[in-house]
This record gives structure tokens, C-alpha cells and sequence, in this order.
């Protein structure tokens, strides 16, 4: 997996406390144990982490880190987000 | 058993065991740690990084809580800092009581733990970021995060406790209220075991702001550590500080029959209200000795009977002189009086809660530690302050007492078993 699921990774790691080994790109939020406030806090970290600007329900508890990093690759690839360096 | 409130009424009260005691303070996690430095007369204040620029940029902090079971680790990031050091408080005190949530009957075990402030640093920082970037950029844990009640409601989801909770807040006497509560709903029958305590973590530039425009503050900035001073005649104010404690309650009946040796026995409670002013305390006491005579009284004693008296005493001058006054007043005999504030400041909330266990464990270890930083009591001080070094004296009964903003007053009597 590329850069954006390092980020990913990152963010529930840090600050959600998984360990690497509970997550895996084919895992949905939902399978990792996130709850409602959780997927919204996740959201909203991933935001401030990416640049990408993910409205409230592109990210919902079946949404797979697979996926969700694959958004954040195609925004920063589209140019509607900047990848932190 | 006690009397009652009052000592007027016929109310018979069971008597209340204290099984368990736990701390997190900013002498350390655990109970034994910081018994070891307010004994040892350490003061824990120093500069704050995160008060830096402030007029007042000096406080007790408590050194980060290790979190060993993952579970719990991960939600983490929905607590709010005054949670998670009731939490660590909580752990302590049951394992010291042997309790075991996973074998308890969990509707009958409370939680009642004391708070002022809240979450007082999600508020502030959650503030920051609605102003800076819209409403989008809140979180949704803010309010679960800052609620003042949620290290009570975290504390029973914890540990599977299904009886009455609620968070009691009456400023810096909401720890000894808890006790009160706690009491009460154990003397009632609500439920066998309470877990009570306080709780604060609100060292933020607002507050401390708040608190040094108010003038309740120490200004040493240039000397931290000897800025808390109680019942000294140079005390300038209080010194901000994080703390947590928690002690188990249960009736000394049940405590015996599961074969649990209590610590000390709650034995009497008292409150009152000076309905004077908003924040400065009577000039004498005068109705702050309204609540250490009903504990005295709900616990059967007479002010002789007392032996020591762990005071409230922040270091503010108003309300080290009214407090002097009136233990003056009240024990004529004498008792020794210290204040652990010098070593760990003022926890607000949770202050009550944690000198009632400092209080717990003088009647345990015959032991009164030192008040820090106070060599003598001012001049005017009619009162036998330990200072310097431990007080070896047998403590068959101690007062613990604790005022609030809003004239709230609390004392708490602690017994020998």
C-alpha cells in the first residue's frame, strides 16, 4: 500500500491506539471496532492529516482503509489536496 | 454508629469502612508515592509550558498515567485528561480494596466522584478551532469529553458499575461532597460498595487566568516551588494543580464479612453554606464551623476526640485565616493541623478526595507529614502546625475539611478501625 494508507495506518494507531496487526487494507472501520463518534473523529483527523476535504458520508463504518486511502490517493492525484511532505 | 446530621435528629447510621484507596497526583500514580513526598516535604510545582507567557506560568501537574490494558487504551481519545486520571485512581483503589469487577453484582456498586471544572482543556481547545476553522473542525467527543460528570459515567463503564453515579460539583469542596454522597447512598441502602472521590485536570490558561484576575493565585513566578505556602504569614495565593483520588466505601459489615480489613471508618460527614459571598469565605469561619461540628456530631464526637486536622488551607490568605480561626475556636485542645497543598497544590475538586486519603492513611501510620514550605504558622495563627518533618502521634480520629466557591463547605471525620 502506498503513502496514503501509511497515513491511515498512522491516525489509528496514534491516536485511536489499534496496533498495526489489527488493521489491514480490506478491514472496514466497523470490523476494527470504530463506533459512530469514532468513524466522525477519524474523518475529521484524516482531514487535517491529507488535506482531502471527505464530506461526512464519503466515510461510513463499512468503508474498508483500503478505500479510504485509495480517496485520499486520487485526491492528491487530482490536485484537490496536497500530500504532506 | 453515627448520629445523624446534625447530631440532633435520631437518624442511626451503619458504619462506613474505607477498604480501598487509590491516587494520582502530581507527586506520581499511586497512593504510596505520594504519601511518600508530602511526607518528605517536596514540593511538586513547576514552570508550565503551557501557561507560558501567562502572569502566573507555574503549576502541579500529574506525570502522564501509563494505560496497560489495550481495551482501555483505546478510548483514550474520547477522555478528557480529569477522566482519565479518575480512572487510574479507580484501578488503584480497587485492587487495594479486592474487589473484582468481573465477579461483582454490578447494580449494586455507585460511583460519585467529585469535579469542578470539567473539561476544562477540551473546552478551550475546541473553542480554539471553531473559531479558527469553523464548526466543521469540532469533534464529536467534545461534549462527552468536557461534561464534568463523565469521570463518573467512565469510571462505571469501566468497571461495570450499575448502581447510582452522579459527578458532585461544589468547586473545591466537590471530592469531600462525594464522600458525602457516597455515604448517604450507602447509609440508604442504594448500594454495597461505592467508588468516591474527586477529580481535576483544569490547568489552562483560562483558568489559571481566571483564577490569578481573581487574585486567588501565587505570583512567585520566579521561585515555583516555594510558592504554595498554607498558613504562612507570606503566603501570596494557591499554586493550580491536576489530581485525582478515590476511595472504596462500603458498610463496615459488609467489609467484615468478605474479610476486607478497612483502613480507616468514614465516620461522620458535615456540610454547610456561607450564604455571604460569592467567593470569600467567612473572616473567621463562622460557618465553615458549622460543617465540622455536624461531622463531628453525625460521627458521635466531641471536638476533644479529635486528634488531627488535614485542613483545606490553599495558601490564599482570606482563607488560611478564617480556617485558622476558626480550628482555633473549635478544638481548643490543640489538635495537630497540616496541609499537603505545599507539596501538591490545589486540585480543586479533587482535593477534598485526595487529603481524605492522606487524612486515611495518618490514622493508619500514626503519622502527620509536614506542612511544605511553611516553617511556622503566621504570628496570629492559634494552631499546632506540624512543619519540617513527619509527626510521629497516634490519630484515633482526624478531620479533613474542604471550602468551595459559592460559601460550600465540607468536613469529613475519619475514624481508627
Amino acid at each position: 500500500m502506498g503513502k496514503a494508507y501509511g497515513v491511515v495506518a498512522d491516525i489509528l494507531v496514534g491516536k485511536f491506539q489499534f496496533t498495526e496487526g489489527e488493521l489491514s487494507p480490506g478491514a472496514t472501520l466497523e470490523e476494527i471496532d470504530l463506533d459512530s463518534l469514532g468513524r466522525v473523529e477519524f474523518a475529521l483527523t484524516l482531514r487535517e492529516s491529507t488535506g482531502v476535504p471527505f464530506a461526512d458520508d464519503q466515510i461510513t463504518l463499512d468503508t474498508t482503509l483500503g478505500e479510504i486511502a485509495d480517496a485520499v490517493e486520487a485526491a492528491w492525484g487530482a490536485g484537490t489536496a496536497v500530500a504532506p511532505r | 454508629m453515627g448520629r445523624g446530621y446534625g447530631g440532633g435528629s435520631a437518624v442511626t447510621r451503619p458504619d462506613i469502612a474505607v477498604t480501598g484507596l487509590g491516587a494520582a497526583t502530581p507527586a506520581g500514580a499511586g497512593v504510596e508515592e505520594t504519601w511518600r513526598r508530602v511526607c518528605a516535604a517536596e514540593p511538586t510545582a513547576s514552570r508550565d509550558s503551557e501557561l507560558a507567557g501567562l502572569p502566573v506560568d507555574f503549576s502541579c501537574r500529574v506525570p502522564e498515567v501509563e494505560v496497560a490494558d489495550r481495551r482501555r487504551r483505546r478510548q483514550l481519545w474520547r477522555q478528557d485528561r480529569f477522566t482519565r486520571i479518575a480512572l487510574a485512581a479507580a484501578d488503584e483503589a480497587l485492587r487495594d480494596a479486592r474487589l473484582d469487577p468481573s465477579s461483582w453484582d454490578g447494580a449494586r456498586m455507585g460511583t460519585a466522584v467529585g469535579c469542578s471544572l470539567g473539561g476544562a482543556a477540551t473546552w478551550e481547545a475546541e473553542f480554539g478551532r471553531m473559531r479558527r476553522e469553523g464548526p466543521e473542525a469540532v469533534s464529536p467527543v467534545v461534549i462527552p469529553r468536557l461534561l464534568p460528570n463523565m469521570a463518573a459515567g467512565e469510571v462505571a463503564l469501566a468497571l461495570g458499575a450499575r448502581g447510582p453515579s452522579m459527578a458532585v460539583s461544589t468547586a473545591c469542596a466537590s471530592g469531600a461532597s462525594a464522600l458525602a454522597v457516597a455515604r448517604d447512598w450507602l447509609a440508604a441502602g442504594l448500594c454495597d460498595v461505592v467508588l468516591a472521590g474527586g477529580t481535576e485536570a483544569a490547568v489552562t490558561p483560562l483558568v489559571v487566568a481566571g483564577f490569578q484576575r481573581a487574585g486567588a493565585l501565587s505570583s512567585r513566578t520566579g521561585d515555583p516551588v516555594a510558592a504554595s505556602r498554607p498558613f504562612a504569614a507570606d503566603s501570596d495565593g494557591f499554586v493550580m494543580a491536576e489530581a485525582a483520588a478515590v476511595l472504596v466505601l462500603e458498610r463496615l459489615a459488609d467489609a467484615r464479612a468478605r474479610g476486607v480489613r478497612p483502613r480507616a471508618l468514614l465516620a461522620g460527614c458535615g456540610t454547610s453554606t456561607d450564604a455571604l459571598h460569592p467567593t470569600a469565605p467567612h473572616p473567621e469561619g463562622r460557618f465553615a464551623e458549622l460543617a465540622v461540628t455536624a461531622a463531628l456530631a453525625d460521627a458521635g464526637l466531641e471536638p476533644r476526640d479529635v486528634d488531627h486536622v488535614n485542613a483545606h488551607a490553599t495558601s490564599t490568605p482570606l482563607g488560611d485565616a478564617a480556617e485558622a480561626s476558626m480550628i482555633a475556636r473549635v478544638f481548643g485542645h490543640g489538635p495537630s493541623v497540616t496541609s499537603a497543598k505545599g507539596v501538591l497544590g490545589h486540585s480543586l475538586g479533587a482535593a477534598g478526595a485526595v487529603e481524605a486519603v492522606l487524612t486515611a492513611l495518618s490514622i493508619e501510620r500514626s503519622a502527620v507529614p509536614p506542612t511544605a514550605n511553611t516553617d511556622a504558622p503566621a504570628p496570629e495563627f492559634d494552631i499546632d502546625l506540624v512543619t519540617k518533618a513527619v509527626r510521629e502521634q497516634r490519630v484515633g480520629a482526624a478531620v479533613s475539611n474542604s471550602f468551595g466557591f459559592g460559601g460550600h463547605n465540607v468536613s469529613v471525620v475519619l475514624r481508627a478501625v
